[in-house]
């Protein structure tokens, strides 16, 4: 249950897809798509609003099967243990604190339970004790932030990270995505607006909706 | 076996001719021991001409039984082997099972009535398969209430392996509660130790039941199957891939 | 383990912060005792010979129409998905969620009997069988009722599907249970009922849990 953390490049981390196909109850969402992922490499998913990318990360995460096709990961592990998902919902439980919903969060995980040095890197000691319920959605944001970062998988599969957020919180998501990738790990990106990470390389995958 | 009829065509070609045979014999048996049971079998001292109702009233619990029993084991298959055809199966199952069910209670009910008094009684049998009726009506209701069909043939599945599991206990308990509450002056419809006369009307009822249950099921399944090939061709055309560098 | 207690805790800490809805559970049972007796009559006598079928009823009642406050609230925010996610498995998650069911859903209405069993004229040796034969049975009814919460946590408004799917597993329960009560005024301890109980009890634990983990897995997977 403890998260995979070997990033050090003794056992590279990587995802192939081949021949991926994907639905969404009777509707095909694309076909045999193949791509490989290595780690430190940064991946936008684009596309209109339905076509698709929120579904690809589901299935990164394992949550969704594929219809055809499939996704290995080196080293072998299944993948909703090498990943995090930041989805809408996003899982931050109504009626906990910052905190408490950090704390809990860290102990699904079997991490460490130390979080007011994340609190600090995500600019949300002030608001340690508040409900999250009370939290706008810039600050929803860094404390998805921090969830993430807690879970320290090596696979990144973000929607809209970056909607909602202020220039600050722009800049301080690259900067731990740009970190991310430089410990050899790998994020996946579904957005409207690529934004660019210092530093990094990416590639894109664009889905098109057919004529 | 069941895995050479888990191929829709294969199937559609071992009912076209699997189908006619249970109907024919469902209506020969059917008719033959409806004739025997009200012609020419003698009525039992007891119950007078109400116990013509046995002919109908047993066959029918049986079938309702049987029905279930096979609507779990294509449960498990589906839930195990993920095939489409045996959650067909088991939804075709459970409507004629569920009629079975209902056709025993409304015929426990008359043959009741003359030795009871009244149109209903709590005894076992009519407890425990009003019980089994119950179950029908859930697992066809969770078919229906669900609308992505591929979650509600999983979820249904779980249902009705739960509730096979089940079924033996709901009718230990139940025959055990009534042995305790009810006096033994209420009769039991289909005491063992019935002569020769009913024994040979009440088995034919029974294989041309189970041959109407057969024949109810794979008309169901065709009709489905039907209904699916229908529904093969996607709606969307699936989204195009550009994959750049950069 | 410590997902487990995760869980556990969390629950129970949301359970007392979010306006206090596991109280509607005792509240539910205190108002349907108080109809049954209304409608009959509020005669003791009568109420006295009916009254620990009529407990039983009425937590089996409050325990059912629960059902929705074990997984969709979580279900909603997406936090079963990252529970799962996690790394969690889902016979853990619904362990935790079935022991805090107990907590919230059960134990209320158990303070509340011997209040109700007052109501209805019961005494102390009839309301120690019941609160003793519920006992054992309620880990068994709350399993179920777990079951029915996890098939139907990502739908709103299924109430009385979910009362009519587990109704009939909960009825060998409610025989045995009442009957074990009836066994424990007469034999006491070594009553042979109370022993099927329990057994049947921990059989039904084994096929609902496990069989909620299987139901919760499926509506996990995005449709």
């Amino acid at each position: 249950m403890t998260a995979i953390l070997d990033m050090t490049g003794k056992n590279p981390f990587e995802v192939t897809l081949s021949s991926l196909s994907l639905r969404r109850g009777e509707r095909v969402l694309f076909e045999n798509l193949s791509l490989s992922l290595k780690a430190g490499d940064l991946l936008y998913v684009l596309g209109e609003n339905g076509i698709g990318k929120t579904s690809l990360l589901l299935a990164l995460s394992g949550l969704l099967k594929p219809h055809d096709g499939k996704i290995d990961i080196t080293p072998n592990t299944p993948p909703h243990l090498s990943s995090s998902l930041l989805i809408q919902p996003d899982g931050t439980s109504r009626g906990l604190s910052v905190t408490e919903d950090l704390h809990f969060t860290a102990r699904l995980s079997g991490g460490e339970t130390n979080i007011s040095p994340l609190l600090e890197k995500t600019g949300l000691s002030d608001l340690a004790q508040n409900r999250t319920e009370t939290l706008s959605l810039g600050q929803r944001k860094r404390h998805s932030l921090a969830k993430l970062l807690l879970g320290r998988r090596p696979l990144w599969l973000l929607d809209e990270p970056f909607s909602a957020l202020d220039q600050e919180g722009r800049a301080l998501f690259a900067q731990e995505i740009s970190f991310h990738l430089n410990s050899g790990g790998i994020a996946v990106i579904a957005t409207h607006l690529p934004t660019e990470i210092p530093g990094h390389r990416s590639k894109t995958l664009r889905l098109k909706a057919a004529k | 076996m069941i895995s050479y009829l888990a191929n829709p065509a294969r199937f559609a070609r071992v009912s076209k001719w699997l189908t006619p045979i249970c109907g024919a014999l469902a209506a020969t048996c059917i008719a033959v021991g409806t004739y025997m049971g009200l012609i020419s079998s003698p009525p039992a001292d007891l119950h007078g001409e109400g116990v013509r109702m046995l002919y109908v009233h047993v066959p029918a619990a049986w079938c309702a039984l049987a029905a279930y029993t096979a609507l779990a084991a294509c449960s498990f298959i589906s839930f195990v082997w993920r095939h489409p055809l045996a959650d067909i199966g088991a939804r075709s199952l459970a409507v004629p099972g569920l009629i079975f069910a209902l056709l025993c209670l409304a015929t426990g009910s008359l043959w009741g009535r003359p030795a009871w008094g009244t149109w209903w009684q709590w005894d076992a049998r009519m407890t425990s398969v009003l019980v089994l009726a119950f179950i029908y009506a859930g697992y066809l209701l969770l078919w229906g209430v669900i609308e992505d069909k591929r979650k509600a043939a999983r979820l249904a599945s779980i249902v009705a392996m739960v509730g096979f599991i089940n079924i033996p206990i709901i009718k230990f308990s139940v025959d055990w509660w009534n042995t305790l509450h009810q006096s033994a002056s209420i009769s039991q419809p289909g005491a063992p130790g019935m002569p020769a006369e009913f024994f040979i009307p009440l088995l034919t009822m029974m294989t041309g039941y189970t041959a109407l249950l057969a024949w109810c099921a794979l008309r169901g399944v065709e009709a489905d199957l039907v209904k699916l090939k229908n529904q093969r061709a996607p709606k969307t055309a699936p989204a195009a891939i550009e994959l750049s560098e950069g | 383990m410590s997902a487990f207690t995760a869980i556990l805790t969390r629950d129970i800490r949301l359970a007392f912060r979010t306006g206090g809805s596991w109280i509607l559970g005792a509240v539910f049972m205190i108002l349907f005792i108080s109809l049954c007796a209304i409608a009959l009559g509020g005669q003791m006598s009568e109420l006295r010979r009916l009254g620990s079928a009529l407990l039983w009823l009425a937590i089996v009642f409050s325990m059912l129409l629960s059902f929705a406050t074990i997984f969709q609230a979580d279900f909603r925010q997406g936090t079963l998905t990252q529970i799962y996610l996690s790394g969690t498995s889902p016979l853990i998650l619904v362990l935790a969620k079935w022991a805090a069911f107990l907590c919230l859903g059960f134990l209320p209405l158990v303070i509340v009997t011997p209040v109700m069993s007052t109501v209805l004229g019961l005494n102390g040796k009839v309301l120690l069988a019941t609160l003793l034969t519920l006992g054992l049975a309620a880990p068994a009814l709350a399993a179920y009722v777990t079951l029915a919460g996890a098939i139907f946590c990502a739908r709103t408004g299924a109430g009385f599907l979910a009362v009519l799917l587990v109704t009939p597993f909960l009825v060998p329960l409610l025989i045995f249970g009442l009957e074990a009560s009836q066994g424990f005024l007469i034999q006491g301890w070594s009553a042979v009922e109370l022993r099927l109980l329990a057994g049947l009890s921990l059989l039904s634990i084994a096929i609902g849990l496990p069989a909620s983990a299987a139901a919760l897995r499926v509506n996990l997977e995005p449709s």
